[in-house]
């Protein structure tokens, strides 16, 4: 299937789920595929969609509810069958992914699950008796990092800290900043490794990449924040790093050691405020480090991607409007191989 | 006989590719109908068509399957149980199957081939006799 818009993409995602619930995704309204970004299937529900921030529900003749309906109801089967059909028929090459709660399917869609957990010990080591999907539609969204990469990125690199409340576009944003880092949209083409542990960024699917990401941009798929930060610094020499949602210990200390080796990294993080984020203590521990120059602030889910507040590190601190304190804490005001100013001819 | 022997290697070559590669089942039918050792399986070589033509895994080896016939009977009813496990399943269990299944396969050959000994034993012994019985009308 040739995916050109945000209806094929909605087309190509639906058309992984089972056959039963296929037709009615299929001939709901164009508008409502334009802007879903999520599919539903819960045991015993009818199938929710959510466009703009709200949930609709979905009725056998394919028309949104505000309120749930009983005459379609997703039933067990469909939803153990549309794991099948998600997985191209191949659940054992996917098993590790149930355990971290999330299937990358083609396309570059990703699908959430929920079943009971089969625990060995204290960890869990398969996932059975599947009783929800939350389908995500990619939406590759080209310049949804215009704002950023323009006010943030025109003459030169810096460490920045994407924060906002789920579904406020963060994957999006950053997989753009990806193409437009690389892509030469910024003045250069910078050397960017994208950590994409959850294949969201990338969308790596049998060794293809399914989003553009620019000429000049090395993936690491599937590997965990932290080894593959290490991984990028030792073998890539990036001159930006880009990784989805951090907040684990490990994945703040590999942070810290690519900053040592004058690496960039560009982050994102769940929290919807400012000071959701001060309270999260490894990202604390992170920004006191003076891992990141620029904290970018993201609206709620009726406008995905919409940037709320661009603030300098150190005024979260308190330290003051400039980002100079900052800088020199972390960089000493050293300048690093291929990181500054841009010259103005370099570009496309 | 012969595509039931080929048949329990498919079976081995399918659970040691899965074990160590746990490839897509179409990565896995594809690989083992490239290779020379069960060419004369060409329900591999059909259910790879189909599966490029977006067939699911199930529908084609069901029908890549029912249309070949150098296997049936129980073999064939062997393989069609397979096709409803694999891929559908877990590593463990597509391995449990696959085992299960190759050795159900085993006990087929081998039960081929005691009956081949005791026909070939008997058709021998009854040509000899026959040829006796020729020579002694003939004289």
């Amino acid at each position: 299937m040739e995916v050109k818009t945000n209806t094929d993409r909605f087309d190509q995602a639906i058309s992984t789920l089972c056959e039963r619930v296929q037709p009615l995704l299929q001939n709901v309204p164009m508008g409502v595929k334009r802007t879903a970004f999520e599919v539903r299937l819960r045991v015993g529900m009818p199938i929710a969609l959510t466009c703009a921030g709200k949930s609709w529900f979905l009725d056998e003749l394919s028309q949104l509810h505000n309120v749930p309906l009983q005459n379609f109801l997703v039933t067990s089967d469909d939803v153990a069958r549309s794991v099948v059909t998600m997985c191209e028929y191949s659940v054992h090459t996917h098993q590790h992914e149930f355990v971290g709660g999330y299937i990358s399917l083609r396309g570059g869609h990703r699908a959430g699950v929920c079943g009971t957990a089969v625990t060995d010990g204290r960890t869990i080591s398969a996932v059975r008796d599947f009783t929800s999907i939350n389908l995500r539609v990619a939406r590759d969204i080209d310049g949804a990092a215009d704002k950023l990469v323009e006010e943030l990125f025109e003459h030169q690199l810096c460490g920045v800290l994407i924060a906002g409340p789920p579904s406020s576009g963060k994957t999006t944003i950053l997989r753009d900043l990806a193409r437009q880092l690389s892509g030469g949209r910024a003045g250069s083409y910078y050397r960017v490794a994208v950590v994409d542990e959850r294949c969201e960024i990338g969308a790596v699917y049998e060794g293809i990449p399914q989003n553009r990401l620019g000429a000049a941009c090395d993936v690491l798929s599937g590997y965990p924040k932290g080894p593959g930060i290490l991984t990028a610094v030792r073998t890539l020499s990036p001159q930006v790093i880009l990784c989805d949602e951090i907040g684990a210990r490990e994945e703040v200390d590999s942070i810290l050691d690519a900053l040592n080796c004058g690496v960039r990294v560009i982050a994102t993080a769940h929290a919807a405020t400012l000071s959701e984020l001060g309270r999260r203590g490894q990202i604390q521990r992170l920004l006191q480090s003076g891992a990141f120059e620029k904290l970018v602030l993201l609206g709620g889910g009726e406008e995905p991607g919409r940037v709320e507040q661009i603030m300098g590190a150190g005024e979260f601190f308190g330290k003051g409007s400039g980002n100079d304190d900052y800088r020199s804490l972390l960089f000493d005001d050293r300048d690093f191989p291929g990181i500054g100013p841009v010259p103005p001819s370099v570009g496309p | 006989m012969s595509a039931l022997e080929k048949a329990v290697a498919l079976l081995g070559h399918l659970q040691d590719r899965m074990r160590h590669l746990q490839p897509s089942m179409g990565s896995l039918i594809h690989g083992a109908c490239g290779a020379e050792a069960f060419a004369q399986l060409s329900f591999l070589r059909e259910c790879d068509g189909r599966m490029g033509r977006g067939q699911p895994f199930p529908v084609a080896w069901r029908e890549s399957l029912e249309a070949f016939q150098d296997l049936e009977g129980e073999p064939r009813e062997i393989l069609l149980e397979l096709g409803e496990v694999l891929g559908a399943s877990e590593l463990e269990a597509a391995l449990s199957a696959l085992d299960f299944a190759r050795r159900r396969m085993e006990l087929q050959l081998n039960g081929a081939r005691e009956h081949r000994d005791k026909y070939q034993k008997l058709y021998r012994t009854m040509g000899v006799l026959s040829g006796f019985a020729i020579v002694l009308i003939l004289l």
